[in-house]
């Protein structure tokens, strides 16, 4: 082959290598353009607000906190924030599975926001069959959930006579894996007749941290109302600041099913506080 | 410092000193919680203490109380050449290969020397608690904690 053939050939060498290259670069463009935004900041107004037509923007709030929290995708994270002194209700469980997320009130709020979950009657598809008032909740898994300066009702019995309770309460959850961490700061948790937290079986691990929180009891129909249910399963609890009512105490009361040894240690649990 | 207290029919949990005096907390009532801590510290360095002068295995305790019994009966009975009915005393005579009497005299002196150093940790442990019950003040309190165990970790 002469050099006039060889620099032919090379010529279009270079020319296919700048092609495919232009065919990679826009590629590779369309990917990362089509790849989520993985942080997200949401608004949430319960009377303004609309899931199906709202964007999740300040001027085109969502509706519901379940909807912002389904819209913040897999593997990300975000501020979610709820509108001046709403009450916000979750109808349904609020599945969080590998996200960060952190619900506050909107910026320069003067009303602590309400986020209150709900018993669910007998009968409700996806109960065990003859039992009542389970509740709704957010279903934690592997994730990061974190509300502050919230008012937290957790749910009354919707049917308070009912011979068989569900086990499923409480306005958090694990979801049949590991559960994640938990933040609430200044915080006022209202404990109704269910419980704040339920964390049970299978051993799956929750990290809790709790600051500047005020637990009441208010019922109606279960008046000594656990902040935590654990039924021997293991829990971090950090705790600072907390005002909780009156002759109330951590080990048996606030904080029920801790597995203790026989030298009457906890063994369940690694917290700060002395239960 | 995390606090634990009741003031105003509530029940306060891990409260920082920082937090409680900003909240307004009568300073009495953060030195009644500091003290039940305080309290707790002093307790620990007391069995320090102890665990530094005797073996703290289980059932040593007793055990200690049961060869000082047998060896005071020893000596009462006018120590003698047969010490078979003094199980204790005259397996360890046998295991250290000296005399029942040598053994009873060991374990004596031991007893008395423990008895000595338990009375001056009783009462740095008991002097040092009461003492934290009038003081009003949590800066006090930590100071009359620190100064007992001090003077409970030189024992």
């Amino acid at each position: 082959m002469g050099m006039s053939a060889l620099l032919n050939e090379a010529s279009a060498l270079v020319a296919t290598y700048r092609e495919k290259n232009k065919v990679i670069d826009a590629a590779l463009a369309a990917a990362v353009k089509a790849a989520p935004e993985l942080y997200k900041i949401f608004y949430v107004d319960a009377v303004l607000g609309d899931d199906a037509t709202g964007t999740g923007d300040k001027t085109k709030p969502f509706k519901t906190v379940s909807k912002a929290c389904s819209t913040i995708p897999y593997g990300g994270g975000g501020i979610i924030y709820l509108a001046d002194g709403q009450e916000f209700v979750l109808t349904a469980d609020v599945k969080i599975a590998k996200k960060n997320i952190a619900i506050y009130p909107t910026p320069g709020y003067l009303v602590k926001p309400t986020l209150r979950n709900i018993c669910l009657p007998a009968g409700t598809p996806g109960f065990s069959a003859g039992s009542s008032n389970m509740t709704t909740g957010f279903l934690v898994e592997g994730s990061v959930l974190v509300l502050r300066s919230l008012r937290i009702r957790t749910a009354d019995y919707v049917e308070p006579a009912a011979p068989v309770m569900n086990v499923y309460t409480g306005f958090i959850r694990r979801n049949d894996n590991h559960c994640g961490t938990i933040h609430a700061d200044m915080c006022d948790i209202e404990l109704g007749d269910t419980r704040f937290m339920r964390n049970t079986i299978n051993g799956q691990l929750a990290i809790v941290s709790l600051y500047s929180v005020k637990v009441t009891r208010v019922g109606p129909v279960v008046t000594n109302t656990p902040l935590f249910e654990l039924d021997g399963t293991p829990l971090v609890l950090s705790v600072g600041g907390m005002t909780l009512p009156a002759g109330a105490t951590w080990l048996n009361d606030l904080l029920q099913g801790v597995r203790l040894d026989a030298n009457g240690l906890p063994r369940n649990v690694l917290t700060n506080i002395i239960l | 410092m995390q606090l634990d207290f009741n003031h105003n029919g509530l029940f306060h949990s891990a409260f920082t000193l920082e937090d409680a005096r900003a909240a307004g907390v009568p300073e009495a009532v953060l030195a009644a919680a500091a003290a039940e801590q305080a309290k707790q510290s002093i307790d620990g360095a007391a069995s320090r203490a102890r665990a530094r002068h005797s073996t703290m295995i289980g059932g040593q305790g007793s055990m200690y109380l049961i060869k000082a019994d047998e060896a005071a009966r020893y000596i009462a009975a006018g120590s003698p050449a047969d010490a078979s009915a003094y199980a204790l005393l005259s397996a360890e005579a046998v295991a250290l290969q000296i005399t029942p009497q040598e053994q009873a005299a060991r374990v004596i002196a031991a007893r008395d020397g423990w008895l000595l150093v338990a009375a001056r940790i009783e009462a740095a442990r008991i002097s040092g608690k009461a003492a934290l019950d009038v003081l009003q003040e949590v800066d006090a309190v930590l100071a009359g904690r620190d100064a007992t165990v001090e003077a409970l970790d030189a024992i």
